[in-house]
């Protein structure tokens, strides 16, 4: 049997199954058993719209709440600018009263805290101005003297103006000159 | 006949479809009776018997009433009915399918059904033997083959229901029919290969 032949056996064969019907009560059936389902009117579908926000809203509202938890986390960990110990030569020359490494303010908010360094930064600076113009109105109060020399308790000053034209003799060490006078050390130091 | 059900009669599938997922039963109705013989002579050739068709043609029914509000009128009625039924006969053959590689390790091999007869047959018998025959081809080749030739389907239309071009379509039935000619061919030949 050629292929032709097969072919024209084959239509007749599948020709020949039929069509079955569907049976009697059918569609009484199939209404039944809707009816029998507890939910008996058409889904929406998980492609209905209100069904698509229900599911992802959840979550891109948890993932929101992470990130914003995180990033809190974040800055309470992160170490506030001169906090950490290692502090700038200015705040080191000036000095902080609250020791070398205050702990980051953790309620503060971060510009609250550098308004705070300003301040201390500031008194500094008003501290140093008035010890300076002190020193300066000693300077110009007092004689110019010179240092001679002295220890713990005693000092030996040598006003610039009464000091000999030819210097004082050498070779004579035990010989105060008259115009150098004795002070506590404590004077002798700026 | 009501009122309501002969209105329904006059009514094309998708506006059926449209009344049914407004919560009309007896729209719903009207789409069953004018489906049911279709589907089920689809059914038999596909998953093998009359019984076992009319129970997943009413599972398919079930699940076309529940996805009336999905459904989108473009004339395709016919085709999206029958691709929920074709699932419907492809998911219980993967079931099955991996039943049939775990079972054997639970209980006794399952007794082999009975080889063709090479010999001539009659004509009764050949209906029977073709049923095998198509029955034992892979699914992808049995929906093209039942729906052009025994339900007289045209290329596009099973196209849409299968969801692939034409030209698959064409090569998948000339595919199963070189299958079931080579599967037939030596009962035809009077025992002789």
């Amino acid at each position: 049997m050629n292929d032709e032949q097969l072919d024209r056996r084959l239509d007749e064969a599948l020709a020949s199954l039929g069509r079955p019907r569907a049976g009697d009560g059918f569609t009484a059936e199939v209404l039944r058993r809707l009816k029998e389902e507890p939910r008996t009117g058409p889904r929406k579908g998980p492609q209905s719209r209100a069904h698509r926000w229900t599911a992802w809203v959840p979550a891109a509202v948890a993932a929101t709440v992470l990130a914003v938890v995180g990033l809190w986390m974040l800055d309470r960990e992160a170490p506030a600018p001169g906090a950490n110990g290692a502090r700038t030569a200015q705040e080191a020359s000036v000095g902080s009263p609250g020791g070398p490494a205050d702990p980051p303010p953790r309620s503060e908010s971060r510009q609250g805290f550098q308004q705070q360094e300003i301040d201390k930064l500031q008194e500094d600076y008003l501290r140093l101005s008035q010890e300076l113009a002190e020193l300066k109105a000693l300077v110009e109060e007092s004689e110019p003297v010179l240092y001679l020399g002295g220890d713990d308790g005693l000092g030996l000053l040598l006003p610039r103006g009464t000091a000999p034209n030819g210097g004082i003799p050498a070779g004579r060490p035990a010989e105060v000159p008259r115009p150098v006078r004795i002070v506590p050390a404590s004077q002798t130091q700026l | 006949m009501t009122s309501a059900t002969t209105a329904a009669v006059t009514l094309d599938d998708g506006q059926l479809m449209a009344r049914t997922a407004g919560g009309d039963m007896s729209a719903f109705g009207e789409l069953v009776d004018r489906h049911k013989d279709g589907l089920v002579s689809y059914l038999s050739h596909l998953a093998g018997g009359r019984e076992r068709a009319e129970d997943y043609a009413q599972e398919a029914f079930l699940r076309l009433f529940h996805t009336a509000r999905r459904y989108r009128d473009r004339g395709r009625f016919a085709p999206f009915l029958y691709r929920i039924a074709t699932n419907l006969v492809r998911s219980d053959q993967r079931r099955e399918q991996r039943w049939r590689r775990i079972a054997p390790a639970l209980t006794a091999a399952p007794e082999p059904p009975p080889p063709l007869p090479q010999q001539s047959l009659l004509e009764g018998e050949v209906r029977s033997f073709v049923s095998r025959a198509i029955d034992e081809l892979p699914l992808a080749y049995r929906v093209p083959l039942v729906l052009y030739e025994i339900e007289g389907w045209p290329y596009q239309r099973i196209a849409e229901a299968e969801g692939c071009r034409e030209g698959t379509v064409k090569s998948r039935i000339h595919r199963a029919r070189k299958l079931l000619k080579e599967r037939l061919a030596p009962y035809w030949n009077g025992g002789s290969p």
